[in-house]
């Protein structure tokens, strides 16, 4: 299993309410790389990652890991959504949520084994939680909580991970913390692919990027993808006839593809 | 304490239970109001199995009030996604159409038979339940309404003991789970599954309105207190057995409608679970500022 | 039935049920309006079942069914209920569906603790109080009218007055609060309203389908317009109708509720309009994805002809036509038909040719695609293999204004990214 690229993302569209969000997505990336992914608000982050994991239907295209269709590695691949997408009331403990990283589909009813909470107190410990491990989830900070869902996601132990704003709202030590985290892990030859807001902290420890907004400006390593005129186009926040057309689209209730259009 | 007071007792708390437990997940899954649905709307498709065959014990009942339930979810889905109709209207217009077309079947072909009257709809007929005992061989082994919630029951707690962790993930953290590829489908229709047979189940007994407040009360209540979910599940559960014991011995004190009793001290403990519950909030802020 | 029919117009006693039918469906669309729009549509759901205790109180109050105590009481618990529902969601853990459920059910189970008490004392007037739960419009006496209309007046004399802050409040709070509405104050008063149009209207519809009365005119008269002012007259409309359909209707057998006939009115207005309604009905909806498509159709058609042309075929037949483009067969021939009939194509013996008018679409069509690709290319960064599936789709919705724009941001091209000429 020597693919070049981790993820495969081709001539990708998605729409939402009609309103196309993705357009025409198209990249490799690579594997055992830090990779950032940076756009301006609306600018489809998060929509990429999410139809990277299958959570959400395509208008065209596909998305491939290791060469292959998600469902076929699926045990490879980590997803860590917004650390708001939970409600953080709910009646668990740190140990509870991470323990969830073992959960697989097909065996939910069986109990978990040694191995299972043997793994899953080895991911606490690496993010530094492991006084933590009893305690309920609403009585962590912020980044707390983004480490709980770290840990969770590395409890899976994938090759891959997938994370959306990981270091949103998040204290510095626990930053730190995280991106200390994160190198080892490439270290270790997996792959980190991050949706991020921050452009600071981007050019110091990501490798490769992906810069977006609804269609692709520009991907590859750091520095080269780094440019001004990039950053302007991608946060430049220019009208263009893109938006127009996407106004125009969800007026007429337009189908984003046609029917029975193939593309090569 | 008689022996009608054990059985209709034995009846009240199969129920409590089985709806104290589903309805842990309805409040953490945010999905009360569905729950509320659904528990008026299998009202038609208890009155037509009723129609069809003519007695209550038929499996029918069971089966065509249940397929109501589910279907009640795919009727708001509908109204919600494909007509565009925002969340809260299609749910609210789905279960009044429901509950009114059941009312009027009632009305139109019943003919005020005691069996299903308007009355029993709302509120249930638990404190006559023990009328109806099931005898074989001069031993009582319980009553009609007993023996229908009975294997709920048993369904209902095996399906939470061993389907722990999906229901667990599910309520946590539902779009984290389906990136694992575990089917929420499968999970969502069998839960909502298991809550209209035991709604309807229940339906007879506690009647329409106070089905929802054994769904809620309780597991509201455990949900202030409790910081693990294996904890909430379990008070939610004496949370309702009190309410139980409680609400009948004062329905009896009082002479006042037993199944209204029960959902009533079930508020009068969740009113006292608000109270320490605030009270030691602000014993841990005060203690903070020291 | 005719007779029947009649019967209610002449009749008293039915005109007065009717009249005070109509004024509580009508009410209940003007406030329903509101509620639908801020979705707390639920929350009035709760405030229906939590009156029931009001009711009584009221009743045990006085020991008589006046309706100013029965309302009064019914306003005060609603007050309550939806302060209720408030602290619950903003002070605990519990998410508002928990605790418009909880103190739904908990205030309704007091109320038939009530009721079972109310119904032991061998007072004579108790016996309508049952009526509350399902409705029963005949029991209606004058004096309730009375109290409706007035009450009625009042509502909508608020809604008229406070018109304008009720629109910021439901369609954009913040920008609301930013210029100085009072939005606490106005959220009190639309509760209260609600709270008085359920104190009345229960008598109709009884407490478990209020809730009906107010959310279905108010969703039905939204897939009418988009105005607020006409939306609340058609929920005002809707729900009188559907009222008085409704009570008609329940007199087709004797004591029969009134409460579910009035909701199965409401529900046939609203499911009519859900499907038929224009713009946003299903029909509708279906009927412009038809039309987009046969233009999508009739389009990329033309401009197979058109390259068919470039390619120096200007006869085309089936067969031609079908080695440069794999369509259909069926379809095929019944759109050809249709061009030729809109005056795009001529057909000799077996062959079409495009006409003046159709060459002049073919080649707009073109150009709005070429000149989209190049587009793409120069100032999207898209590269090349990946152009033709947008400008597949984005070619059929090129305005004159945005090829406009085109041509002059790209300067008059000659030629797209594949060095096709582009037609002028």
């Amino acid at each position: 299993m020597n693919q070049k690229n981790s993820i495969e993302v081709h001539n990708l569209s998605v729409a939402y309410n009609k309103i196309p969000v993705l357009w025409d997505i198209d990249f490799e990336l690579p594997q055992g790389k830090i990779i950032g992914i940076v756009g301006p608000n609306g600018s489809g982050k998060s929509t990429l990652l999410k139809a990277i994991m299958g959570l959400i239907p395509l208008s065209s295209g596909y998305t491939k890991i290791y060469d292959k269709e998600l469902n076929l590695v699926r045990e490879r691949v980590a997803y860590v959504p917004q650390r708001e997408s939970v409600d953080w009331n709910f009646p668990a403990t740190v140990e509870d949520v991470v323990r969830m990283g073992r959960y697989k589909p097909g065996k939910l009813f069986n109990r978990l084994s040694a191995i299972d909470k043997e793994l899953a107190t080895e991911a606490i410990e690496k993010v530094k939680l492991t006084q933590y491990k009893d305690r309920q989830i609403a009585q962590l900070s912020g980044g707390q909580q983004q480490r709980v869902f770290l840990a969770r996601a590395l409890a899976q132990g994938a090759d891959i991970y997938i994370m959306d704003e990981p270091f949103v709202g998040v204290d510095v030590a626990t930053e730190k913390t995280i991106l200390d985290l994160l190198i080892a892990m490439k270290n270790e030859g997996k792959t980190v692919v991050i949706v991020h807001h921050d452009l600071q902290t981007v050019s110091d420890s990501f490798d490769y990027l992906v810069l977006l907004n609804t269609r692709l400006i520009a991907h590859g390593p750091t520095k080269e993808v780094l440019t001004d005129e990039n950053l302007q186009a991608t946060y430049g926040g220019q009208l263009n006839l893109l938006t127009k057309l996407q106004n125009i689209i969800k007026e007429k209730d337009f189908p984003i593809r046609e029917k029975g259009f193939d593309d090569k | 304490m008689g022996m009608n007071d054990i059985l209709t007792l034995i009846t009240a708390l199969l129920i409590a239970w089985s709806c104290s437990l589903l309805g842990c997940f309805l409040v953490l899954r945010k999905v009360v109001m569905v729950g509320d649905a659904i528990s008026h709307s299998v009202l038609p498709g208890i009155v037509i199995a009723y129609l069809i065959s003519t007695k209550f014990d038929s499996i029918f009942i069971l089966i065509g009030a249940a397929v109501f339930g589910v279907f009640t979810t795919f009727i708001i889905d509908f109204f919600h996604k494909k007509l565009k109709l925002q969340e809260d209207a299609s749910i609210g217009i789905t279960f009044t159409w429901l509950f009114a077309l059941g009312v009027i079947l009632i009305a139109l072909f019943t003919d005020g038979n005691a069996d299903l009257d308007q009355d029993c709809v709302l509120f249930g007929e638990l404190g006559t339940s023990f009328l109806d005992k099931i005898i074989y061989e001069g031993r009582v082994y319980g009553t009609r309404s007993m023996l229908m919630i009975l294997p709920v029951f048993i369904i209902v707690i095996l399906f939470v003991i061993f389907g722990f962790k999906g229901l667990q993930i599910m309520s946590f953290h539902e779009e984290y789970a389906k990136s694992k590829g575990i089917n929420i489908s499968f999970w969502h229709y069998t839960f909502m599954s298991l809550v209209s047979i035991t709604t309807v189940m229940s339906f007879e007994s506690v009647g329409a309105i106070l089905v929802v407040g054994l769904l809620v009360i309780p597991p509201a209540t455990a949900y202030l207190l409790v910081t693990k979910l294996p904890s909430m599940l379990f008070v939610s559960c004496i949370v309702s057995s009190i309410a139980c014991f409680l609400g009948y011995y004062l329905s009896f004190k009082l002479d006042v409608s037993l199944s209204s009793m029960i959902i009533v001290t079930a508020g009068i403990m969740f009113v006292i679970a608000l109270i320490i519950k605030k009270i030691s909030s602000n014993l841990q802020v005060k203690s903070n500022i020291k | 039935m005719i007779e029947g029919i009649t019967y209610f117009f002449t009749d008293p006693i039915a005109q007065k049920v009717i009249l005070g039918i109509a004024i509580i469906g009508a009410v209940s669309g003007i406030v329903g309006t509101f509620s639908f729009l801020r979705k707390k549509t639920l929350i009035a759901d709760a405030i229906s079942h939590s009156v029931l205790p009001g009711i009584c109180l009221g009743f045990m109050f006085v020991g008589t069914k006046d309706p100013i105590v029965l309302m009064a009481g019914a306003l005060v618990i609603g007050w309550i209920s939806v302060w209720l529902i408030d602290y619950l969601s903003s002070s605990t853990k519990l998410s508002e569906d928990t605790a418009i459920a909880l103190v739904s059910t908990l205030f309704f189970a007091i109320g038939s603790v009530l009721l079972s008490v109310i119904s032991k004392s061998q007072n004579a007037e108790q016996t309508g109080l049952k009526n509350f739960l399902f409705g029963k419009a005949a029991t209606m006496t004058t004096f309730d009218i009375q109290v409706f209309t007035v009450t009625s007046i009042v509502i909508i004399l608020i809604v008229i007055v406070f018109f304008k802050p009720f629109q910021l409040v439901c369609f954009n709070n913040e920008f609301a609060k930013s210029i100085g509405v009072k939005v606490k104050f106005i959220e009190f008063l639309l509760s209260t309203l609600t709270v008085m149009t359920v104190a009345i209207g229960i008598q109709a519809v009884g407490v478990v389908l209020m809730s009906a009365l107010l959310i279905a005119p108010a969703a039905s008269a939204r897939y009418w317009t988009n105005r607020l002012s006409i939306m609340v007259v058609l929920a005002a409309l809707f729900g009188m109708f559907s009222s008085v359909i409704g009570v008609m209707l329940s007199t087709m057998k004797n004591n029969m509720p009134t409460g579910p006939w009035i909701v199965f009115a409401l529900f046939t207005f609203t499911l009519l309009t859900l499907l038929f309604a224009p713009k946003k009905g299903w029909f509708s909806i279906k009927r412009r994805n038809n039309s987009n498509q046969k233009k999508i159709t009739e389009e990329n058609l033309l401009k197979t002809f058109y390259q068919l042309k470039e390619d120096g075929n200007s006869e085309v037949s089936f067969h031609d036509f079908l080695e440069k483009r794999a369509v259909d067969t069926h379809s095929l021939e019944r759109d050809l038909k249709r061009m030729v009939k809109n005056g795009f194509l001529t057909k000799k013996n077996k062959t079409f040719t495009l006409t003046e008018s159709g060459k002049t679409e073919a080649a707009r069509i073109l150009r709005s695609h070429r000149l989209w690709e190049l587009y793409l290319t120069k100032r999207m960064n898209f590269k090349e293999d990946h152009i033709h599936g947008t400008a597949e789709t984005i070619e059929h919705l090129i305005t004159p204004e945005i090829e406009q724009q085109l041509l002059k941001e790209l300067d008059f091209p000659r030629s797209d990214p594949h060095n096709k000429e582009i037609p002028y």
